[in-house]
């Protein structure tokens, strides 16, 4: 099938581009300066989130500052700025070429626009996946080699989730599939905006600027906003990752291994996500089929 | 005589611009179709139709006997086209170009022919160099090694000489009649360059402001062109030039 040609290509072409390797290095760069800053004053920052509690609690840093903590407060840091990087690339996959004039040349071969525009997104999405597992490479892997495995504390507003270290590598691969799919959501809306530029520089920020307004207005938290908007702005939904370790306890305080505080609201973000990557490359498609190629 | 190509009432309408009207011509097969018209004058436009890119508002386009509009897919299969000015991929070379543009046109690469055809336009010593260090010669002549990889029928090539020295024109001429003589390709060639057209052309389209202003042989031409009153075009070395211009009334 043409479709899966196209893919291959466009997988040849993005890895063959230097400025792919920029966001792979970026990432490994940040998350070993927050694993040395946690490495040096990890106590400093555990002290933020239990402030209120010391006076009540002893806390105990030593068993608190592990591998699965420092990869959670990795991702809580990271993931917000990761759609940057995405956009650099998907912003690029359609406008990029009007701009270099190999757009249509790639439309003059017998390749349909509807294959064109799918393996373009679908390339941005194996882009994606790989950029998350090289997050996980070295958020995950590279923080349990330096401070070693314990139960996970997760702290939830005035509230502590303790994990089982037993329960914990399951939550991690789901986050990182959740996460995958938020990014590949990005991708999809900067594909979708690629479509109408003749330049990548467009779609790059305008992909930003979106995420950047609807954190915002998710931010700000008055009822305007919470009542309409954020229930279904994808920036609320594209956080559901944390909901994996939120877990839910017994009468007597105790966590429940296994479980989810809220898997419903997980599978409703999902869902959701799923539904806007639907629309952006229906919409996306729709739009390439009609577009006459004038650059 | 057969034709490749057959235009009936193409039209092309940008909002209140008609960038195309109601153009009609035949390309017969196997001939060096010059296509000529001034900057604006719909020629690009017309190309891009041809090859898809745009959608005409009215008209139909029959390729190889079959209509455009239906068979896009086996039609395309059968075309090599440079439009206007490709940058290409300024970090592949080009083996790698060709490689691409040969799947992408169905055609599982061979090596040896791919150099055979990086040979031919004159890039054989720079098959493995990034087409970022390549001169605008050099790019328009890969464009047209990936016009060539599936070893099209009909070759539709939008001013192929724009950026090029005056040895790279050269080149490029003699590349268009090897391809029409040795190999018998039908081509269509867009350029201002009218002297050229002249060297090369079998059969000559002149469109102005979108509209058909006159499709003849270049021997018509020529005699068309040796009745004019040349004492008023003193300047003008080429007999097409001189029609070109009492033809677009300048």
């Amino acid at each position: 099938m043409m479709f899966f040609e196209v893919l291959r290509i466009e997988l040849f072409k993005i890895f063959r581009r230097p400025r792919t390797f920029i966001a792979f290095g970026a990432i490994a760069l940040i998350i070993l300066l927050i694993q040395f800053a946690l490495k040096v004053n990890g106590n400093e920052f555990i002290l933020f989130f239990t402030d209120s509690q010391t006076d009540t609690f002893e806390i105990p840093f030593g068993g608190i500052l592990n591998g699965y903590f420092v990869c959670v407060a990795v991702l809580h840091i990271i993931l917000v700025h990761v759609p940057l990087l995405v956009a650099l690339i998907a912003g690029d996959m359609i406008a990029g070429e009007a701009n270099s004039g190999t757009l249509r040349m790639l439309a003059t071969k017998s390749v349909t626009r509807t294959e064109l525009v799918l393996a373009k997104f679908a390339a941005s999405a194996v882009y994606v996946i790989l950029l998350l597992l090289w997050m996980a490479l070295f958020a995950l892997v590279g923080s349990l080699l330096l401070f070693g495995a314990n139960d996970l504390v997760v702290f939830k507003e005035t509230d502590l989730h303790i994990i089982s270290n037993t329960d914990v590598v399951w939550r991690f691969i789901a986050a990182f599939f959740f996460a995958a799919l938020a990014l590949i959501m990005i991708a999809a809306l900067s594909v979708f905006l690629s479509v109408f530029a003749e330049n990548s520089l467009g779609p790059i920020v305008a992909t930003v600027c979106i995420v950047i307004v609807f954190t915002i207005l998710q931010q700000l938290k008055v009822p305007v906003f919470e009542q309409t908007i954020n229930p279904w702005s994808f920036t609320t939904h594209m956080l559901g990752w944390k909901g994996f370790f939120y877990v839910e306890k017994s009468a007597d305080g105790v966590t429940i291994p296994g479980s989810i505080e809220n898997p419903i609201a997980l599978v409703k973000s999902g869902a959701i996500l799923l539904g806007y990557i639907t629309l952006f490359i229906s919409a996306a498609v729709w739009a390439f089929r009609k577009k006459d190629i004038l650059s | 005589m057969t034709t490749v190509l057959d235009v009936k009432g193409l039209t092309k309408r940008f909002a209140e611009l008609t960038a195309v009207d109601d153009l009609s011509f035949s390309v017969p097969a196997g001939s060096v179709y010059g296509f000529l018209g001034q900057n604006g004058a719909g020629k690009s436009t017309t190309i891009r139709m041809l090859l898809t890119l745009i959608s005409p508002t009215a008209g139909e386009i029959t390729l190889f006997g079959l209509p455009l509009a239906s068979h896009r897919f086996d039609i395309l299969s059968k075309v090599g086209a440079i439009v206007e000015k490709p940058d290409l991929y300024k970090y592949l070379n080009g083996v790698e170009h060709l490689r691409i543009f040969s799947r992408l046109s169905g055609v599982r690469p061979q090596e040896n022919k791919l150099k055979d055809l990086l040979n031919m336009v004159g890039l054989g010593a720079r098959l493995t160099s990034r087409v970022g260090t390549y001169s605008q010669g050099m790019r328009q002549r890969l464009a047209l090694a990936c016009a060539l990889v599936n070893d099209p029928d009909l070759l539709i090539l939008d001013e192929p000489t724009n950026g090029l020295d005056p040895q790279g024109i050269a080149d490029m001429r003699q590349l268009i009649l090897h391809l029409s003589r040795e190999q018998g390709k039908t081509i269509i060639v867009s350029s201002h360059l009218l002297s050229e057209i002249e060297m090369i052309a079998d059969q000559v389209l002149i469109i102005d402001k979108g509209k058909k202003l006159m499709e003849a042989s270049m021997q018509t031409i020529l005699q068309k062109a040796t009745a004019l009153d040349v004492q008023q075009l003193p300047s003008h070395r080429y007999f097409l030039e001189a029609y070109f211009l009492s033809l677009t009334g300048q």
